[in-house]
């Protein structure tokens, strides 16, 4: 049987007649072409192949003669295919499978960022993204150069950009500046002045013309370290740096109300789940998903990685809510007291660069409806800060 | 007929094609002792596995082997497979 015959679909027919030699001519005369014929061993019965086509007028032909004629199997490859076809969820799934194939080993699925330490590979992911490089893009559309100038100027941490694709993931290799490179970039005069009013207790100068010295009073904006150096023939100009330190006087006011909600047990705990995919949210609960007031919050988002660490754009969600109760509480004197005075510490401390509080003078207001604070503190902090200046041309700008 | 066939014959011999190209003698071509193919055939006359007759013009072809089958019979060729000791022609 040759691929025409078995594409064309062949039947294996069993013909119970008087004399086969004589029913084997008859067939031959018709025009049916005979394939594999048997020979009958009881001497009444053939069994042969036709095609699918010569059904009708062989059937006709027996019961024209009086013959018995048995249609035994199916043989080709037609009969497979008419098969399938009444199977179309299969085919479909097999085309759809086929179609995978083929397109998706020409699609970018995975990225890969290396060479970058203080860029986070976040941010430089969402800046290609700009430039057209996202998931499920052609890997054709990847323009090392594309991405390299919209990189570049997006971010200018980075001097070095490439792109590679490997498979479906693409490598972006990132090269960063160093400091002294930054430094480097930042051209023209800079002084050092005074941040806020003080007395220099201490003050270093590595790098400038030293203005100041210890015991000296200041006020804010005042030169201390200054980017000119006369050397008496010339002025020489830098980028100023030191430290200079100085006693300094800070005020602190704060107010705490003497009743207050507080937090109670909690009531319930509710679970929301949904599914994240690249940008899109599906949600597994009915509602906005805005909390109400009153809840505390969980949110947990795991990602589905693949086998060598890919991450991939889907992710799972999960909320989870307490929602507790509310009461009033009313705070006593003395403890509001030592909050107002911790918050009063925790606050200067945040906010003094390189500096402690040496004396404090605190004065408390206890009224009907709150506690206020009205601190006054002197402290040992840096107050030099560093001021670019502007060199004006003769000529004009 | 005897007319028509001289004319058929003496046009294949005029073009150095052979007397059996005139559709009027069995032509028959055997491949090793696997495969015999007559053309020009008018039915099989007996059909065994040792032996196979095959009607032809003026007389008949006997097959001779073992597990011999028809493998393709149509109006003009006719194709026996299997084991092949012999081909007898018998008038």
């Amino acid at each position: 049987m040759d691929i025409w015959q078995s594409l064309g679909g062949m039947l294996e027919v069993r013909l119970l007649c008087g004399d086969p030699n004589y029913a084997l001519k008859q067939i031959m005369n018709l025009g049916i072409s005979i394939f594999n014929a048997k020979p009958a061993e009881d001497g009444v019965t053939l069994q042969f192949s036709i095609s699918r086509s010569n059904r009708k007028i062989l059937k006709s032909f027996a019961e024209k003669k009086g013959y018995t004629l048995q249609f035994i199997r199916h043989r080709g490859q037609y009969w497979n295919i008419k098969r399938l076809t009444k199977r179309p969820v299969l085919i479909f799934g097999a085309l759809f499978f086929l179609f995978l194939g083929l397109y998706l080993p020409s699609r970018v699925l995975f990225f890969q960022v290396e060479g970058n330490q203080t860029v986070p590979s976040k941010l430089i992911l969402s800046k290609c993204q700009l430039s057209g490089i996202g998931f499920g893009c052609s890997r054709e559309e990847v323009r090392s150069e594309k991405v390299k100038n919209a990189l570049l100027e997006a971010i200018p941490e980075l001097k070095w950009v490439g792109v590679n694709t490997s498979g479906c993931t693409a490598i972006i290799s990132v090269q960063e500046r160093t400091v002294q490179e930054k430094a480097q970039s930042t051209s023209g005069v800079s002084s050092i002045v005074a941040s806020r009013d003080g007395i220099i207790s201490s003050c270093t100068a590595t790098k400038g013309n030293l203005l100041c010295k210890p015991g000296q009073a200041v006020t804010k904006g005042q030169v201390l370290i200054s980017g000119y150096y006369n050397s008496g023939l010339t002025i020489q100009v830098s980028q100023a740096e030191g430290e200079v330190y100085a006693f300094t006087n800070r005020e602190f006011e704060a107010v705490l109300p003497k009743n207050g909600q507080a937090k109670g047990e909690i009531k319930e705990v509710i679970k929301k789940y949904s599914l994240i995919i690249e940008k899109n949210r599906i949600n597994f609960y009915k509602g906005s998903g805005i909390s109400p007031t009153g809840c505390d919050k969980m949110y947990e988002e795991n990602f589905m990685v693949l086998p060598g660490g890919f991450v991939l754009p889907v992710s799972f969600v999960t909320e989870t809510w307490y929602v507790y109760e509310t009461c009033e509480e009313a705070a006593d004197t003395q403890d509001a007291e030592n909050q107002l005075s911790e918050f009063a510490g925790h606050s200067l401390s945040q906010t003094l660069i390189a500096g402690k509080v040496l004396k404090a003078r605190e004065e408390f207001i206890t009224e009907e409806t709150h506690t206020s604070l009205r601190g006054t503190y002197a402290c040992l902090e840096m107050i030099g800060q560093v001021k670019q200046e502007e060199i004006v041309s003769p000529y004009g700008k | 007929m005897n007319r028509k066939r001289n004319w058929a014959g003496r046009l294949a011999d005029m073009a150095d094609l052979g007397e059996e190209c005139s559709s009027v003698l069995p032509l028959i071509e055997i491949a090793g002792n696997q495969r015999v193919l007559i053309e020009h055939h008018n039915g099989v006359v007996e059909y065994g596995r040792e032996r196979i007759v095959v009607q032809v013009k003026k007389g008949s072809v006997a097959v001779l082997g073992d597990n011999l089958e028809l493998s393709k019979m149509t109006n003009h060729q006719l194709i026996i497979s299997g084991l092949i000791y012999g081909v007898e022609l018998e008038r």
